[in-house]
């Protein structure tokens, strides 16, 4: 069953067997190491991980996304109340922001 | 007011948005949509296997690319505050932004040190 | 070893209060006496089949203490309720051949204390031998930042994030049951702990004569990028027989 080596195989052989490894596993045989830019290829693509930063709109719904879906409800964001109110108190006082250059 | 981006694009919810975030939210789209373009003219260029004047060609096309699909133009910006410096990308915060919330004690596991 | 200066003591002392396997007990039998006993548990056991087969069961649960739970009737608490307060129960190993070593990470030590105690209760219940939980070591990840929002630089303060890791061992099960164990304990996972399973299988000695009779539909040999496709190989295939690359590819 069991079969000892006397000697090592030659160097050629050793070539042989390594080269039908990689064929039977889809690797690409390049003994000479020829820059042939597979490592283009072989790497992962990295642009789905790049748009997720900020992360994906669809995760979960906003608020003004529930004033959308219900404009019957007439559902007021209290963050956005106070900002208002302080716009148009500043404005009051003459504080707001300058007004569009017209021409 | 007209889209200021040559493309149109879906304006991120979850984080804070000013106009330094969108246009580096338009580069990651662009990357993504044009990786496979700009590997594929890169593989062409840096394959010495192919004639001399494919790869060239292959270069020049790739640096004709726009350089929004860059993947060099994305900087990683802060999610709280939209601050492009000292960002540490565990927590994709700004320092002063993730000192606020560590002190907080709103980010898991972290604690202020002492030893 | 305790030594002790007077021996009856120690002995009461052991009497008192071990719960582990008796030593002292264990008693010699003559092999015909053994014959005797297996035949009757054997039987026993047959009889208890049986039963299973029958009609509903009849519900006889086990008790640990006899307190009446307050407030909800006369019920006492279900044995497997009551172990919750104790150490998880383990079954001892038959063989010791690892089937699974299981990694649980978080920042919350007792979420993930929660995670593995469960696991291991359940892996009693399926009749899994697990190790004991073992703390595997802590990170902590230090980060310092400047103080002020803006200018003095020198003011720093310190963060640190501790990750906690724990593993836990499992042994001589069959590969039907770990997947059982392992996908209840994925559906009662917490989402503040992230586990990692790492199953071994063991192929039995023939293995390579096993797959000398595996017909070529069942293997499915990995491909290369040349007739695969792959996404940018294609493009460069596209590219190259455009226009642009042709008058360059005929010189």
């Amino acid at each position: 069953m069991s079969v000892v080596l006397k000697k090592l195989p030659t160097k050629e052989r050793l070539l042989q067997a390594k080269k039908l490894s990689a064929e039977i596993f889809g690797e690409i045989w390049n003994p000479q190491s020829v820059r042939n830019g597979a490592k283009i290829l072989r790497a992962p693509l990295k642009g789905p991980e790049v748009v997720k930063y900020y992360g994906t709109n669809d995760s979960m719904p906003t608020f003004k996304d529930f004033k959308e879906w219900f404009p019957e409800l007439k559902l007021v964001d209290p963050r956005e109340e106070i900002r208002m109110n302080m716009v148009i108190s500043r404005k009051k006082r003459n504080k707001g922001a300058p007004k569009k250059k017209s021409s | 007011m007209p889209f200021r981006f040559p493309v149109k694009f879906e304006i991120p919810k979850h984080c804070y948005v000013n106009a330094r975030v969108l246009k580096d939210q338009f580069k990651r789209i662009q990357y993504a949509e044009h990786e496979v373009t700009r590997n594929a003219l890169k593989h062409i260029a840096r394959n010495t296997e192919l004639a001399g004047s494919v790869r060239l060609e292959a270069q020049l096309q790739l640096a004709a690319m726009p350089k929004y699909t860059s993947p060099t133009q994305i900087r990683d910006r802060c999610v709280a505050s939209g601050n492009g410096k000292w960002v540490i990308k565990d927590f994709k915060l700004n320092r002063t932004a993730f000192r606020e919330r560590a002190r907080a004690g709103i980010i898991p596991g972290v604690t202020k040190a002492s030893w | 070893m305790i030594r002790t200066g007077s021996k009856r003591l120690l002995g009461l002392n052991l009497r008192l209060f071990s719960t582990g396997p008796k030593l002292f007990a264990a008693q010699k039998l003559t092999p015909a006496e053994l014959l005797q006993q297996k035949t009757q548990e054997k039987l026993q056991q047959q009889e208890f089949e049986k039963s299973l087969l029958q009609g509903e069961l009849e519900y006889k649960p086990k008790y640990l203490s006899e307190n009446a739970v307050k407030g909800s009737g006369t019920k006492p608490i279900p044995i497997n309720v009551e172990l919750l307060k104790y150490k998880p129960i383990r079954l001892p190993k038959t063989h010791g051949h690892k089937v699974v070593s299981m990694k649980f990470r978080g920042y919350d030590e007792t979420d993930i204390n929660i995670a593995i105690e469960f696991a291991s209760r359940a892996a009693f219940y399926l009749g899994i031998p697990v190790s004991g939980i073992m703390k595997q070591k802590t990170e902590k990840r230090l980060y310092t930042v400047i103080k002020s929002p803006f200018a003095q630089a020198k003011s720093k303060e310190n963060f640190y994030r501790t990750t906690f890791n724990y593993k836990l061992d499992a042994f001589d099960a069959n590969p039907e049951v770990v997947d059982l164990w392992l996908s209840y304990v994925n559906k009662h996972a917490l989402e503040t702990v992230h586990y990692t399973a790492k199953i071994i299988t063991r192929e039995s000695a023939n293995f390579v004569e096993q797959l000398d009779s595996v017909s070529v539909e069942d293997v499915k040999i990995p491909e290369g990028f040349k007739d695969s496709n792959d996404p940018i190989m294609s493009k460069v295939d596209e590219l190259l027989k455009s226009d642009a690359f042709k008058k360059h590819m005929d010189q």
